[in-house]
């Protein structure tokens, strides 16, 4: 028999989106844990989430060393011990800072949980704050601060943010250099004592998860504490839609020029927001979009270009981004209006939106893959008040989507005359 | 432990294939054994170029991305010193497409000038975005010259210089193909949701009918034994002060690989190791601070690198470096010491088995190097390992001969 090579080998439906089943119980203590069983090694991700993230502070960057001072020693365990236990029982341990949460993440061997999870409860519960641990953490900070703020895109990131939200606002909001300073310990001790408390937490576990290790879990996290109110969300306002903004960001030297282009966007249960995603996938979220053809695989302006969705708590914002060599700047940024009016203007083509559609379910099952990925889309749904099925939902919605929606969901939610430009390059050319 | 099964194509393809049900997903890794040690002088960053080109369509495919993503996959590719490394998952109903898409590439490319003209773009602004526009970022465009002096790790994947990359020509590009890419110059690893006799099936469809190419020869120089201390100093428009100090090490085969990669554990593997809890943390002399080993398969390099706290010199740095040196070459590490990054070790190797794309991309390393078997022995490799053997491997590597050491300081601003 000869080989057509030239023939496609034909494609098959891909399989329904198989989720093991979420599943919640609460400690004795009322924390809740939501959980799933998932995963052939003996191993777990244990994630608690609370609701301390950088809206809830009163002082730029206060959020975020609370949440990282977890790690530099508690009550009982200096930082030196915890570190110890940690690399001797072969466990990772990271904390982490939203603009919405705190989180504390652990991976675990669960022949280890016995060993890890006191010395993460003490951490959480009676973290030390010793200022010593305090002023080193600082200056190590300000050192990566005064690096991230000679990058390009994480200027034009920030010019970004402060122009979509407001310089005051605290989606908005960014350090400085004199922030570093201007903050003290008992601050994040305060901080920490009114935001820690254990009636906000919630903890979400994934991987190999027997009655045993839950058995585990509330032996150490099911005596802790509870009292008081949880954590209120603070009510954000955000602007009314702006017009078009234009913001340069002078950078010395520098060889390309970052984009950062966007504006607000719709949150998950919206009912436009299957269009819109699909919408925004084939414009610039994945390879094979239409940015990323023409910019990057016909004109050769840039190593990438992409365009994305990001939920917070209370706003959603749909962002461009790239850097380009400073000399076709201007030509990239034009290229970028001609596919965001192409898209609000032509039908796209039942082949292209097929071929995305495709895409992105095959997407979705790889990023609800094994027990790490899993663990995360399961404290997503919780966040943002999901139902279990939503993935099932969101996918048979976007494959419902026809090119009339798309022309509209475009025009309605990625119209350039909404957006905010922001460009930080040596000169613009 | 991950168990495989392997075959091999009568063109010399070699085929490892690890079945994980418990995605529905499957993970297409292929190795091809050539990477920028592989390059002229004069060519330098061509491997990396040439990977680029490989998504600009095949003989009978147009295009290599949009089918590979109608049928819901997605594909990425790496390169360094000694690989290039292509890689994609696929749900396993339509797996068949990525042997057609992989099968058609290895056959032949399309080479057409518009690809070449665009990726060559595309490279220099990757060059530039990653190395050039970066603050720190020309470092190892600098330490690898001065630690190599006749090896082709003298120069990085992305190239020496962006000239190399401008003056690349068709025939070139065609050249390094037909003597590269090539079934008998390949790994496969087929990892996820499918069975050996499927694996075996669409190989024979695919594959087999793929000529075989010359053998590659390869004759690199060896780098000689560095002899005396070398040491670089640079200004750049950076906001702190840097220091490196490389120090060769042995091949990636060598009895000794281990020992010098638990080395590297001992001073800067986790928040309780040596290097962070001395001198990041109590004596606070680094903000940032790593010893690692670059893993190479020819001689490697054992390297610190570290960004000193506001007010302490390059000087000083240097000197708190030496002093954790002298210390691991003088005293014996503890037994409780040693289990732990032993412990951590085979924790690590365990949570690597997590993702079926990690594991084929393993199996592929491993096979590239030795044979794919050996990756459910290295983890006994590293338990044999005494006190003694790291405190003699300090001594031997860690000497200032044997050192090539990087002052890259902060160009102090004129206001």
């Amino acid at each position: 028999m000869i080989l057509d090579r030239k023939l496609q080998p034909s494609l098959k439906p891909i399989g329904d989106i198989q989720i093991p089943a979420i599943q919640k119980t609460k400690l004795d203590n009322g924390i809740p844990l939501t959980y799933m069983n998932v995963g052939s090694q003996e191993l777990v991700k244990f994630q608690v989430a609370i609701p301390a993230g950088i809206v809830y502070q009163s002082q730029s960057l206060l959020a975020f060393f609370t949440n990282k001072m977890l790690k530099e020693g508690s009550q009982n365990h200096t930082a030196s011990e915890i570190a110890q236990k940690m690399d001797y029982y072969g466990a990772f341990f990271e904390t982490r800072i939203t603009r919405d949460y705190a989180y504390f993440n652990l991976f675990c061997l669960n022949k280890y949980l016995n060993n890890i999870l006191p010395l993460v409860a003490d951490m959480l519960v009676a973290p030390l704050f010793s200022n010593k641990e305090f002023s080193v953490l600082k200056e190590q900070e300000k050192q990566s601060f005064q690096v991230r703020m000679k990058k390009g895109k994480n200027l034009a990131l920030k010019a970004f943010n402060t122009a979509l939200f407001g310089a005051d606002h605290v989606y908005g909001s960014a350090a400085n250099l004199s922030s570093y300073d201007a903050l003290h310990i008992d601050e994040l001790k305060d901080f920490h004592q009114r935001f820690y408390q254990a009636n906000s937490w919630k903890i979400y576990l994934s991987g190999n998860v027997s009655d045993e290790i839950i058995g585990i879990i509330n032996h150490y996290f099911g005596k802790i504490e509870v009292k008081g109110e949880p954590n209120k969300k603070p009510l954000i306002e955000l602007n009314e839609v702006l017009g078009k903004e234009q913001i340069w960001v002078e950078q010395k030297g520098a060889m390309q020029t970052a984009i950062k282009m966007g504006c607000l966007s719709l949150d998950k249960k919206h009912e436009d927001y299957a269009a819109l995603n699909l919408a925004q996938t084939i414009f610039g979220g994945f390879f094979g979009s239409r940015l990323m053809q023409n910019i990057r695989e016909d004109k050769g302006y840039t190593y990438g270009i992409h365009s994305g969705i990001q939920h917070l708590q209370q706003a959603s914002i749909f962002a461009i981004s790239s850097e380009v060599g400073k000399d076709v700047a201007s030509k990239a940024h034009a290229e970028i209006l001609v596919e965001l009016k192409r898209l609000r203007t032509e039908l796209v083509a039942e082949e292209e939106i097929e071929l995305v559609k495709n895409y992105m379910t095959g997407s979705l099952l790889r990023s609800l893959n094994g027990p790490f990925a899993l663990g995360e889309m399961m404290r997503n749904l919780a966040e943002f008040d999901l139902p279990e099925n939503y993935y099932t939902i969101l996918t048979k919605k976007i494959q419902e989507v026809k090119a009339e929606q798309i022309i509209n969901a475009a025009d309605k939610y990625l119209h350039e005359d909404h957006m905010i430009t922001v460009m930080s390059g040596s000169e613009l050319v | 432990m991950i168990n495989f099964n392997r075959f091999q194509l009568e063109n010399g393809l070699r085929v490892i294939v690890h079945q994980d049900q418990s995605t529905p997903l499957v993970a297409m890794n292929i190795l091809c054994q050539v990477g920028a040690r592989d390059e002229e002088p004069n060519r330098t960053g061509f491997a990396h170029l040439f990977e680029h080109l490989m998504f600009g369509g095949s003989a009978n495919i147009p295009s290599y991305d949009t089918p590979l993503e109608k049928a819901g996959g997605e594909n990425n590719a790496f390169t360094n010193s000694d690989i290039t490394n292509y890689y994609l998952t696929i749900p396993k109903e339509n797996l068949e497409t990525a042997f057609w898409l992989e099968s058609d590439r290895m056959l032949n490319l399309a080479f057409t000038d518009k690809s070449l003209e665009v990726q060559r773009q595309v490279v220099i602004e990757e060059f530039k975005q990653s190395y050039l526009n970066q603050p720190y970022g020309d470092v190892w465009l600098l330490l690898k010259p001065l630690a190599y002096k006749t090896h082709p790790y003298q120069w990085n994947t992305i190239g020496k210089d962006v000239s190399h990359i401008e003056e690349a020509s068709m025939k070139e590009v065609k050249a390094f193909y037909q003597r590269f890419y090539n079934p008998n110059n390949a790994i496969m690893v087929l990892a996820g949701n499918i069975n050996l006799e499927e694996a075996k099936e669409y190989c024979e469809k695919w594959f087999a009918n793929i000529p075989a190419g010359d053998k590659v020869q390869r004759n690199l120089p060896k780098e000689k034994e560095q002899k005396e201390a070398r040491v670089l100093k640079v200004e750049r428009d950076v906001p702190n002060d840097a220091l490196y100090i490389a120090f060769h090490m042995c091949e990636r085969m060598s009895d000794a690989y281990q020992v010098t990669d638990l080395l590297s554990d001992i001073l800067s593997n986790g928040p309780s190791s040596r290097l962070f809890r001395t001198l990041v943390k109590e004596r606070a002399l680094f903000a940032e601070l790593d010893a690692y080993i670059t893993g190479d398969i020819d001689e490697g390099l054992f390297i610190f690198s570290g960004k000193p706290a506001e007010g302490v010199t390059l000087e000083q740095a240097e000197q708190a470096i030496w002093e954790e040196i002298e210390k691991v070459k003088d005293e014996l590490i503890g037994e409780e010491e040693l289990e732990k990054v032993k412990n951590k070790l085979e924790s690590s190797m365990i949570f690597g088995e997590v993702s079926f794309l990690n594991k084929a991309m393993s199996l592929a390393y491993y096979e590239n190097i030795s044979n794919a078997e050996d990756i459910n022995e290295e983890v006994k490799k590293y338990r044999k390992i005494s006190a003694q053997q790291l405190q003699a491997m300090a001594k031997n590597i860690f000497t200032k001969e044997n050192s090539s050491t990087l002052f890259y300081k902060a160009r102090k601003e004129q206001s």
